[in-house]
């Protein structure tokens, strides 16, 4: 072991968001990604924030996605840092955007920013769980190529 | 011969700590090489722990100066 490290963050990559939402389980039709930021609604349709990425409530089959009632979304600040933005009455009554769904939600986005950076860099990765039930990401490194390896396989 | 270099990173459930290891890299290699992985989540830097292998090659210059 060379050295170990410990790091807060903070979440910049939209890609990401998008794939920690889907992974908590968020139906694809309705994530809603803008690039000017669009309002946001409450049950009663008023406008209440602005937002880049934005998760609709859902009216099909007559109920909320989830037992929420308003929109929820994210937006993009001048640092390039989202923002959540949540309608306080569904906060209040800690329907499925309790903070534990919020830090669970920004776990998954951290993973799948590692992810992809791994699959950006052509790394291999492996997910698992540690004896805590925390997510485990191991990435191998790949020997650089060199002449001499390259003279080694062509003989 | 396999490359055995490899990161471990372990993701706390809070949405924001984050655990970086670092296993099989010589000296500096391991910080600069791994750089990437902080810079890929925003990091601010944060506690960091050298291990043996980090001071290896300071241990090694050390060494050369007095037997010179």
């Amino acid at each position: 072991m060379s050295h170990t490290l410990e790091f807060e963050t903070t979440i910049t990559n939209q890609e990401a968001l998008i794939r920690a939402l889907k992974r908590m389980g968020v139906p694809e039709n309705l994530i809603e990604v803008h690039e000017t930021a669009a309002c946001l609604r409450t049950y009663h349709t008023e406008e209440y924030k602005k937002a880049h990425v934005i998760v609709r409530r859902s009216l099909e089959n007559g109920c909320h996605w989830m037992g929420r009632h308003s929109d929820i979304g994210w937006e993009r600040n001048e640092d390039g840092v989202f923002v959540g933005h949540i309608d306080e009455y569904d906060y209040r009554i800690g329907m499925v955007c309790d903070k534990e769904w919020q830090q669970k939600l920004y776990t998954y986005c951290n993973v799948e920013t590692l992810k992809m950076e791994y699959e950006r860099q052509g790394m291999e990765y492996t997910e698992s769980l540690d004896a805590q039930k925390r997510i485990v990401l191991r990435a191998k490194f790949k020997a650089p190529v060199t002449v001499n390896r390259i003279k080694t396989h062509t003989k | 011969m396999a490359d055995s270099r490899e990161i471990v990173v372990t993701f706390d459930w809070d949405g924001k700590g984050v655990h970086k290891e670092t296993f099989g890299f010589v000296g500096k290699a391991c910080t600069e090489e791994t750089a990437f992985v902080e810079a890929a989540l925003k990091g601010n830097k944060g506690k960091r722990k050298f291990k043996a292998e980090y001071l290896h090659r300071k241990q090694e210059k050390i060494t050369q100066r007095i037997t010179a």
